[in-house]
Order: structure tokens, then C-alpha cells, then sequence
């Protein structure tokens, strides 16, 4: 565990994911995060304590569950203020510059982390890591999160990626589009996805599904069997290659769709259901060791 | 407007028609696939043989295009009667398919669809499309208890129960949106601006039957919802049974709105803008303007799903949303030209 930074150290100035900058003379000590994979990155990074609250979406790691909660989509401002925060921490969506604005107002520090990508996912624990003080434990999980991608990424069997589909709700049918941070944990975990355009979240046509001919479809869904469950229904679309072999798989939202530090066990999990053929058991680290 | 000719009526049904058949045709001839008018036709009439093993120009027509094509017109006619109905027993120009609250209880439906999931599925329908249904049912009963004053329907209680309704659901609509995953309520909230592609067949022969035969009995009353736009005082004084009429109409016509919304979500402007532009075309004579607006409906809704299908493919844009798009600055122009000629 990295020793905390004294106080009479430089001050740690950080930047958000919305531009902006703030100087840590010391690290914090109580905060809160209403973004889970930030809950999570906290929890990774032994920082156990200084959670003070959380939002109401923040599930895991169990301990999270006990954190006095903040609220959901809108937090709860009063509730916030009230546990007295030195750091409140966010995801980069839309609401969060107003949220953040008003936390500057209130004089409580405020960031906003949204990666959209892997490496960027390990580059913000990096940062979470200074900003508490946490550097080298910080460095170390992101050395052991980089091990486990590259052993998944070195495993990938040779020849053509398999044409993966995504599917994040289905009535209508929702993919997740290139630039996204779901569609770079398809390609690390060694799949072709379908290309649905350049918005986060595009819907799509059963059409364009049958034109692309997914060999394996994954469906945001926290029940295991939910892949097995769907095949029936999905028989009548015996053109899909993915049908015809059964290829369907329930994926977990908390997992894939969070950008902290589970984000390798959600690329280990579709990675051994992509290549399931090769006899590729990849073993599956606890997160937290 | 020239009094309503047999000959006119003929006239005007048949070109409609042909154009509901050229539209349809042109409609399951586009899309990101190619498939040519004589694969198409050889693909109708069983005679197609595959190029290859993965040739899927077979399942895109039958299985995709063509229930979504079928279901295009089966929903835009039924907004566009329904919205001509109600204008007349409303005796109100402003009245649609989504203004008596029956929409708003299918959406809320739809938004718990995104919370529960039912076992199994009744005859092909998703989970979305059932509760759908049992919102837009319950909306219309409380409807009905409402606006019942001294044992009759009134058009004045009836509106305005219904807008507070839609106001009331839509606050639920919103209460729900704070318990669903993000990830869930974007696929809730674009079924919800239309969505035409998630039927099969073998759906669309149960439901079908059942739109056709609610949109027949509603043609049949032509002459009586003529008459009614008179008001129902004069309708009575006329041998009109004003309050069966009325109450029939409703029924009806609401039973329809929430099958129409149960498979397809809120697709908005198809039940004004048609019979407005009908109206101001062929005139107000019920016994035209109502199977007018079933092909209208039809076509409208079929070549706004082509766009929505092929404009930003392979992403689908929401077909409330070309419907709106379209279907506002056409009818505002409309209104524009009316001014300028000094004839509105």
C-alpha cells in the first residue's frame, strides 16, 4: 500500500474529463462517488473508508452497498453536502458540468471521469490514484489489470476475429456503436463488432443484424441463462449464423457497461465465450486481491 | 366541395389504392440489402432459387420487410381513422389518437416493460407490447367512468379528462425513468417514439383481423359521424342516436389506439395531419374521408418507415420522428398557402 503523500508536499493538480482543474494540497478524506465504476476504482485502490456515500446504482463491491446513498440519476445536493465531502467524484455525461458547477459553488471539489476506452479506463485509476494519495497501489492494479488483458489478448486464436453482435436492449434492437467504450472491450476481447455508426447507442434493424450474420450475439442481460432462454424466440432468424450454432450468451450490465477496474473480468468472460471452440479456458482473477 | 358522387368515391378510393400497392412495393424493394423487383417477385410467388447457401434475400423480404411493411399500413391507417373519428365525435379539429390519454397509459406500460419481464410470450408478443396493451385498456376505462356526466358522454368532460390523464401518466412515465438502468431506458424511450419493426406473421394474423374489422365498423359509420360534426342536438333532431354513436366511436376507436400503440409505440401527427389534408382535398363528407384516411394513413406511415429504415442506415431513426418531421412543416405549409389564397 503507497504511504499518504504528507501534507507538506506539493499540492496534486488534476484534470477532469470536463476540462477541469483542481489542486489537492492534501488527499482527501471523505468522498463521494456517484458514478459505480468510480465506486469501484475507489474500493480497488483500499480507499474503503474515505467512501462516505455513494449513488443509489453503486453495487458492488459489497461493502458498497452499506454506504449512505446520494440518489440516482439527479443526486440528492443537500444529502450530499450534508456528509460534509472533500472530494465528490462523476462520470463526464451530460448533467454532470451542471452538477459540477454547482459543487464549485458550494466549494466542494468535483470530477468527472468518462473513458472511452480501456487504456483510458487504467489511465483515470492512475489519476484517482494521485489525487488520493494511493499512487503505487494504484499502479500496481494497473499493472495486474494490463497483465490479465494481455494474457486474454495473446490468447486470441489465429485468423479473422468472429463477427460479434451486442445487444443492449432488444425492442427495438440496440448495439453499441464504434468510439464507445463497450465496442473497445468487443475488440479487446477479440471480436468483430457490428459497426452501428458513430452514436453511443444506435438502434438498429433486424435487417442489418441478418446482413452482418453475427456468429455470436451477447445480450446486456444479468440473468446466466439468459442466452439459452432467448434461443427459442431467436429460432426463426435461422439465417444468423449464431442461431444455427446457439451462440447466444447473457452478458451482466454491471460488468461490461462500467468503465472501472472489472472492466478485464467483463473482457475475460466474452473473450472465453468468443472462443469457446479453441478449448480456451481463461481463468477468472478476483478483482480485488 | 361538389356533393359526393358514387363515381367520385370510386375514383378516389381506386387511385389510393394504387398508390397504397406502388408505395408498398417500392417499400420492400428498399433497404440495405439489394433485392430487385424480380428476385422480389420470384420470392412471392415460391419460385426463387437461392445464389448461395447464405443467401438471405428470402428471410429479409418475407420475415423482415414485409411484416414491417404490412404493419406500416395497418398502423397508419388506424391512427388516421381513429383521429378522424374522434375530431368528429369531439366535434373539436384538434383531437387525435394521442389527446384522450389512451397512448399515454400504453406508454407507461411500455416504461414498466423496462422494470419486469412476463414469462413466456402470449402469441409472439413481447413483454413491451402486453403491458402496452393493459395500460392503454385501463386508461380507457378510467376515460370513460370520467367523463360520464348524468349518464352521457360529454365532448367538453371527455378532453379534458383526457389531457389531465396523458398529464397524470406522463408524470409515472417519469417516476419510472429514475428506477431504470441507463442502459434499459434508452431502448425504452426510443420504442417509445415509434418503432414498427418487432413483429412477426404470425403476430400480425392475430391483430390484423382484429384492426381491419374495428376500421370497417368505423367506415361503416360515415354518414352518421357526417352528421355529428353538426353537433349532437342536431344530429338527434336528424334520427342520429347521438350518444351511441358517440360512445360507440369511442370505444372503438380507443380499443384501436391501443392495440396500434401496444405494437408500434407513440407515432404522433399521423391522426391530424391526414384527415386535415383529406379534409381540405376531397371534403368533409364522412362516407369518403373515412376509408380515404385508412389508405392515406397506410401510405403515410409506410413511406415515413422507408426513411426511417433506409435515411442513416444501418441505423434506424425512431419513425415518430420522421412522421413529426414530415408530417408538421407539410401541414404548416399547407395552412401558409391556404392563408395567402384567402380561402381558410
Amino acid at each position: 500500500m503507497g504511504a499518504p503523500a504528507p501534507a507538506s508536499a506539493e499540492p496534486v493538480v488534476v484534470r477532469d474529463d470536463l476540462g477541469r482543474t483542481h489542486a489537492f494540497a492534501a488527499p482527501p478524506e471523505r468522498i463521494v462517488s456517484i458514478s459505480p465504476a468510480l465506486t469501484e476504482a475507489l474500493f480497488a485502490l483500499g480507499l474503503d473508508d474515505a467512501v462516505v456515500g455513494v449513488s443509489d446504482f453503486c453495487d458492488f463491491p459489497e461493502a458498497a452497498r452499506a454506504k449512505p446513498k446520494v440518489g440516482g440519476v439527479t443526486p440528492n445536493i443537500e444529502v450530499i453536502v450534508g456528509l460534509r465531502p472533500d472530494l465528490v467524484l462523476g462520470t463526464g455525461g451530460i448533467g454532470m458540468r451542471e452538477f459540477a458547477a454547482r459543487m464549485d459553488r458550494l466549494g466542494i471539489p468535483a470530477l468527472g471521469f468518462e473513458p472511452n476506452s480501456i487504456d483510458a479506463v487504467f489511465e483515470r485509476i492512475l489519476r484517482l490514484g494521485e489525487v488520493t494519495g494511493r499512487r503505487e497501489r494504484a499502479q500496481q492494479l494497473v499493472e495486474r489489470l494490463r497483465h490479465r488483458l494481455d494474457t486474454v489478448t495473446g490468447r486470441r486464436p489465429p485468423g479473422l476475429p468472429p463477427r460479434v453482435l451486442y445487444l443492449v436492449d432488444e425492442d427495438p434492437y440496440i448495439t453499441v456503436g464504434a468510439g464507445s467504450f463497450l465496442y473497445d472491450v468487443l475488440i479487446k476481447a477479440g471480436a468483430q463488432p457490428f459497426d452501428g455508426g458513430t452514436t453511443a447507442y444506435p438502434r438498429i434493424g433486424m435487417e442489418a443484424i441478418v446482413g452482418f450474420d453475427p456468429e455470436v450475439i451477447f445480450f446486456a442481460d444479468d440473468t446466466p441463462d439468459g442466452g439459452e432462454r432467448r434461443l427459442p424466440a431467436w429460432r426463426r432468424w435461422n439465417a444468423i449464423s449464431a442461431v444455427r450454432s446457439g451462440r447466444l450468451y447473457a452478458i451482466p450490465r454491471g460488468l461490461v457497461n462500467r468503465p472501472g477496474p472489472r472492466i478485464v473480468d467483463a473482457v475475460e468472460m466474452i473473450a472465453s465465450k468468443l472462443h469457446v471452440s479453441h478449448d480456451l479456458s481463461v481463468p477468472v482473477h478476483p478483482p480485488f486481491p | 366541395m361538389k356533393p359526393l358522387t358514387l363515381r367520385r368515391t370510386v375514383i378516389t378510393l381506386a387511385a389510393l389504392s394504387g398508390l397504397l400497392a406502388a408505395t408498398a412495393v417500392g417499400s420492400a424493394l428498399l433497404g440495405p440489402e439489394h433485392i430487385g423487383l424480380g428476385r422480389a417477385v420470384a420470392i412471392l410467388i415460391g419460385r426463387d432459387t437461392p445464389l448461395s447457401d447464405s443467401d438471405i434475400g428470402r428471410t429479409i423480404l418475407l420475415h423482415i420487410r414485409l411484416p414491417r411493411i404490412v404493419l406500416a399500413a395497418l398502423v397508419g391507417a388506424t391512427l388516421a381513422v381513429t383521429g378522424a373519428v374522434l375530431q368528429s365525435i369531439l366535434r373539436n379539429p384538434l383531437a387525435e389518437p394521442h389527446l384522450i390519454g389512451v397512448s399515454a397509459g400504453a406508454a407507461l406500460g411500455v416504461m414498466i416493460a423496462g422494470l419486469v419481464e412476463l414469462p413466456g410470450a402470449l402469441v409472439g408478443l413481447t413483454t413491451t407490447s402486453i403491458l402496452a396493451f393493459g395500460g392503454g385498456l385501463s386508461a380507457l376505462i378510467v376515460l370513460y367512468q370520467l367523463s360520464k356526466v348524468q349518464g352521457r358522454i360529454r365532448p367538453e368532460t371527455l378532453v379534458l379528462a383526457g389531457v389531465i390523464l396523458n398529464g397524470t401518466l406522463t408524470a409515472g412515465i417519469m417516476v419510472l425513468t429514475t428506477y431504470l438502468d441507463p442502459t434499459r431506458f434508452v431502448g425504452r424511450v426510443v420504442w417509445l417514439m415509434g418503432n414498427l419493426g418487432s413483429l412477426d406473421l404470425g403476430t400480425l394474423s392475430v391483430i390484423g383481423p382484429f384492426l381491419l374489422a374495428g376500421m370497417g365498423l368505423l367506415c361503416l359509420q360515415g354518414h352518421r359521424l357526417t352528421v355529428m360534426t353538426l353537433g349532437p342536438d342536431t344530429a338527434q333532431s336528424l334520427g342520429i342516436r347521438a350518444e351511441f354513436v358517440t360512445r360507440a366511436g369511442l370505444v372503438v376507436s380507443a380499443l384501436l389506439i391501443a392495440v396500434a400503440v401496444s405494437v408500434s409505440g407513440m407515432i404522433g401527427f399521423v391522426g391530424i395531419v391526414i384527415p386535415h389534408i383529406l379534409r381540405r382535398l376531397i371534403g368533409s363528407d364522412y362516407r369518403l374521408l373515412l376509408p380515404a384516411s385508412v389508405l392515406s394513413g397506410a401510405i403515410f406511415l409506410i413511406v415515413a418507415d422507408t426513411v426511417a429504415r433506409v435515411a442513416l442506415s444501418p441505423t434506424e431513426v425512431p419513425v415518430g420522428l420522421v412522421t413529426a418531421l414530415c408530417g408538421g412543416p407539410f401541414f404548416l405549409s399547407l395552412l401558409a398557402k391556404r392563408r395567402t389564397m384567402g380561402a381558410a
